[in-house]
């Protein structure tokens, strides 16, 4: 017997998933429905069941098997080795790493900042005319090197790290703070002077 | 009837967590669920003398590293890529010893011209003769699809090429299959 191919492609891409078992329910109704009526496709699904005989399933000796597989092992195991950069030793590192140059560069950042602070609220002084370099007195210094200095402001500025202070170096840095308390940083009129009166000037230059 | 691919994956993935578990009767049911299956393939590869070994190192193989499975293929489908690969790594192996085993295709319609003896239906035999003359991708998605009832992307992941290849594959094959029944006829 000649055979031919059902013009229905979707139809015999499911012929072999209907032969072995494999189609759904819907799917294999529809199969059957369409068997009924298809000549080819009957006798496609014959081809394919002879396959299935020449290709029998093979008998294998399944205790043979399950007696070499290990039990299993209990917690997460990971048996791919990670990329080098997600690796947790690497990961540690880094880490620590990044903590001491942070760490070092908030040390240094703030060792700058009383002479920088400083300097910020002598320059509306500067601008106002009342003095070009704020006058400094010493707080307290035993050591040299070691000075804790109060601007013309009322500010206190440091000479060195305050691990480097003495406790009565410390209780008068802490008096000192504590008087600053009610102090705002930065007077908000000596700063707030120059830019008003640039603004209230500003148009008398344009008139001249 | 047998079960549509969500629910075999669903029952797939239960035992393997049973088995990891600690159930170790979970692992005779996985492997009873697709011993067949995969015995078959590994005879219809040409390698009917190492089926058993072959079958054995592939679930061995793949009960060690089960945490690599991702279970974004069935669970059977990965079987059968470790059974290929074990498959690739034997003959290049045989290769490199000199047992050279490549199964040509005259070769292999020679190897079963024995077993067809035994085959008592005519037209088994003529069958058999018609799927060792395709080449042997055609033959591997061919049997895939007819004997285990493989999703063409399930049989793309196995053979290691593309979905609409292996449809294209599987309607050459039976179509060399017909013709060449058609000339014996």
């Amino acid at each position: 017997m000649t055979m031919h191919d059902c013009p229905d492609g979707a139809m015999r891409d499911l012929l072999p998933l209907y032969v072995s078992g494999a189609l759904g329910t819907p799917d294999h109704t529809r199969v059957e429905a369409h068997l009924t009526g298809c000549a080819d496709c009957v006798a496609e699904v014959e081809l394919l069941r002879a396959v299935n005989l020449v290709y029998p399933a093979q008998a294998i000796n399944v205790a043979n098997i399950t007696a070499k597989i290990a039990a299993p092992r209990r917690g997460p195991v990971r048996t791919t080795r990670l990329p080098f950069h997600r690796q947790p030793l690497w990961r540690a590192a880094a880490s620590v790493t990044l903590f001491i140059v942070g760490t070092a560069t908030v040390l240094v950042v703030n060792n700058r900042a009383p002479a920088d602070s400083a300097t910020a609220v002598a320059q509306p002084a500067a601008v106002d005319g009342a003095s070009q370099t704020p006058a400094e007195t010493t707080v307290a210094s035993n050591t040299p090197g070691t000075v804790v200095r109060r601007t013309s402001n009322g500010l206190l500025s440091l000479g060195a790290e305050l691990s480097d202070l003495t406790d009565a170096q410390l209780q008068t840095l802490l008096g000192s703070l504590e008087g600053l308390d009610s102090r705002p940083q930065a007077d908000p009129t000596t700063i707030a002077t120059p830019i008003m009166q640039e603004r209230t000037q500003a148009p008398g230059r344009s008139n001249q | 009837m047998a079960l549509a691919g969500n629910d075999e994956r669903a029952v797939d993935s239960a035992l393997i967590a049973r088995w990891k578990a600690g159930d170790q009767s979970a692992a005779t049911a996985i492997v009873e669920r697709h011993v067949s299956a995969l015995a078959r393939f590994a005879a219809s590869s040409g390698e009917r003398e190492q089926v058993d070994e072959l079958v054995q190192d592939t679930f061995v193989r793949a009960f060690n590293s089960i945490d690599t499975f991702r279970a974004d293929s069935a669970f059977r489908t990965w079987l059968f890529t470790i059974l290929k690969r074990l498959i690739l790594d034997r003959r290049r192996a045989e290769r490199r010893q000199g047992n050279v085993v490549e199964l040509e295709e005259t070769h292999a319609v020679q190897a079963y011209d024995a077993l067809d003896a035994l085959v008592a239906d005519e037209t088994a035999r003529r069958v058999r003769k018609a799927v060792e003359t395709l080449s042997p991708l055609q033959r591997e998605v061919f049997l895939l699809r007819v004997t285990d009832g493989m999703a063409y992307s399930d049989i793309a992941a196995v053979v290691g090429s593309t979905e609409g290849s292996c449809r294209v594959h599987y309607h050459n094959a039976m179509r060399a299959i017909k013709e060449l029944l058609n000339d014996d006829a």
